[in-house]
């Protein structure tokens, strides 16, 4: 990367946090909200992203991973006194019942204890491919979800844990989200990140030039589960609230449409995906409401029907850009620069190469 | 000369085919060595198996490294194996096919990275000094095959032949004693394989290799090999310089057939 093109990415990153000092201090409750939540989904597509997009590797246990990192930050954040009234069923297990964690410390923690999972997971599971591994990965995290609501007397079972003390700050979930995105994005610019895409595009041809194919695989998914882990601290945090329900398996769907949409294998595009997702579904809840025009109520606009709206949207998407709004592309200011210029030319040049 | 391969009787069986029967070689270092025969004769599976894709039914893969260490690579995973200085071309060009020429070449230099990924992560100084090293030897590389310029192109852009190139390029990057070749003159014209006889005989010097080679360019064959094994069915038919293998019957009957009348 060129002088200009470092200091142009700090001083976006200055702009950006300038951006969300603004939606702390002068929006309302409900776009701070949603603004978060495009920040949280976007660290957890991002995670997903690293092994289906950048190692190729078609795994569906996002859900999972988010639990254990939700459940920490809930089982160890919630102040002491309040536990007894928490935990009213079964008490808390003595041996966790007064430790009490600063929420980074439990956030790292959760992305830890995802992360020694995956890998307890991650070495049988990992020599299956394509729609078996990710038959397996699914099937492990619901296995997470049922043992979370069965240990009672750690994490309170069905009933879920309330009053985890709730940061709903734009500013702290925007820093987390920076750090995880330029941490990733300086993994997948190193020697690892390209043996990653080695293993995406060729797994013999990775192999016979000495990638050892489980070790990289077991790490990329180990990180995946880590940074998904953290972002289902996170998640806690901004909810106040977890309840194993949360994290069924169409949670991880969710995560799969953010990065087909925004792009498997593009860092930038997972943040795309997820400000399309998550603030589209937004976007579009005019449609829910029902609409007037010269007196006549019009018979579509009803509660789902954004659904349908939505759902045609993405068919449209899929269609134009099969393989993702970025691709494999990144965001980078050369290219932003050339776009500026002469957008037609830029667009016209892009439809050529294809 | 010392041996730097040997394989003790290793047979391919695949349910009841075998592939490979009791196949034995004894390559020594520096030398150019070719495998041919008819399609389906079993060469690539003899390749696979030296390469560790495939682990030989029976009989042992023994490769003696630069410290004069014999070992034992049957059953060792490819990765292992290119690690120890085996590295291979594909008949079907394997290329990282969305990545760029240059990503491609500098992949294969992960082999013999040290730096651990939170270093490579944050990349710190020793980090830094390491790939330095290694993307000046990709130059270097590059410019040999005349794909310097062409190193940002996506890999699957270049024409066919300059593909072949890459790929060689891609394997000599991992460092490796002992190049195995999967038919690199497939598809290419009579200038083009002429070009890459004098390319392997360089490369061959220039880095002191032991090449072991298929090929099906007779004229190519003929020109630059010490020693030529000739399959058929599995079985080794002949052995031996390119001029007695020219002269075998064996041999001709295997790719010509038997005259009826005679």
């Amino acid at each position: 990367m060129s002088k200009r093109n470092m200091l142009l990415t700090v001083v976006g990153l200055v702009v950006l946090f300038a951006a969300s000092c603004y939606v702390q201090l002068e929006m309302d409750s409900y776009t701070r909200r949603i603004v978060n939540l495009c920040l949280i989904y976007a660290i957890i597509g991002l995670s997903m992203n690293l092994t289906n997009g950048f190692v190729g590797q078609f795994s569906l246990g996002q859900a999972g991973f988010m639990a254990i990192g939700a459940y920490v930050v809930g089982v160890f954040t919630v102040p002491v006194e309040f536990r007894d009234t928490v935990f009213y069923a079964v008490p808390m297990n003595p041996l966790i019942a007064d430790i009490e964690l600063p929420l980074w410390a439990a956030l790292i923690l959760g992305g830890i204890m995802a992360m020694l999972f995956a890998f307890i997971v991650g070495t049988p599971v990992l020599r299956l491919h394509g729609d078996y591994l990710a038959i397996a990965t699914l099937g492990f995290s619901e296995i997470i979800r049922i043992v979370i609501t069965n240990a009672q007397s750690f994490t309170n079972g069905a009933l879920g844990i309330k009053d985890i003390p709730t940061i709903n700050d734009v500013r702290f979930i925007f820093v987390a989200t920076a750090i995880v995105f330029i941490i990733v994005t300086c993994l997948l610019n190193s020697s690892y990140g390209r043996a990653f895409k080695a293993i995406r595009e060729d797994e013999i041809a990775a192999e016979a030039m000495g990638i050892n194919l489980f070790k990289h695989k077991n790490m990329a998914f180990m990180l995946s589960a880590f940074f998904a882990g953290i972002g289902g601290g996170l998640y806690a945090t901004l909810l106040g609230t977890v309840d194993p329900k949360n994290f069924l398996f169409t949670l991880t769907y969710n995560f799969l449409l953010i990065i087909v949409l925004g792009g498997m294998g593009s860092i930038t595009g997972s943040m795309l995906g997820s400000i399309i997702v998550t603030g589209g579904l937004e976007f579009l809840r005019i449609f829910d409401e029902p609409l007037m025009i010269m007196g006549m109520d019009i018979p579509l606009f009803r509660p789902g029907f954004r659904m349908v709206i939505f759902s045609i949207l993405l068919m449209a998407c899929v269609l134009f850009w099969r393989k993702g709004i970025m691709g494999t592309e990144e965001f980078t200011w050369d290219k932003f620069f050339a776009f500026c210029k002469n957008p037609f030319k830029y667009i016209w040049q892009k439809g050529a190469s294809k | 000369m010392s041996t730097i391969l040997r394989t003790d009787k290793i047979t391919m069986r695949f349910g009841g085919v075998t592939a490979v029967n009791e196949l034995k070689l004894d390559i020594k270092e520096h030398e150019i060595v070719a495998l041919i025969g008819p399609n389906g004769a079993g060469k690539t599976t003899a390749f696979n198996m030296i390469t560790g894709v495939y682990t030989p039914t029976e009989g042992d893969v023994l490769y003696t490294a630069a410290d004069g260490k014999t070992h034992n690579i049957t059953g060792l995973r490819p990765s292992e194996i290119a690690k120890m200085g085996i590295s291979r071309t594909f008949q079907n060009i394997r290329l990282f096919k969305e990545l760029s020429v240059y990503e491609n070449v500098l992949i294969a230099k992960h082999l013999h990275l040290k730096s651990d990924f939170l270093s490579a992560t944050f990349h710190l100084p020793w980090y830094n000094k390491e790939i330095k090293a290694m993307e000046a030897d990709v130059e270097s590389l590059l410019k040999k095959v005349n794909l310097w310029d062409l190193r940002d192109e996506k890999a699957s852009s270049l024409p066919y032949g300059q593909q072949r190139y890459l790929e060689i390029a891609r394997a000599l990057a991992t460092n490796p004693r002992m190049l195995l070749l999967d038919e690199p003159a497939a598809g290419m014209n009579p200038k083009e394989t002429e070009e890459l006889t004098h390319f392997i005989r360089r490369i061959r010097d220039e880095f002191d290799l032991t090449i072991f080679m298929i090929e099906h360019h007779m004229d190519l064959v003929m020109e630059i090999s010490d020693e030529i094994h000739v399959l058929d069915f599995g079985l080794e038919i002949a052995k031996g310089t390119p001029e007695e293998i020219q002269n075998n019957s064996r041999v001709v009957e295997a790719y010509l057939g038997v005259d009826e009348d005679a």
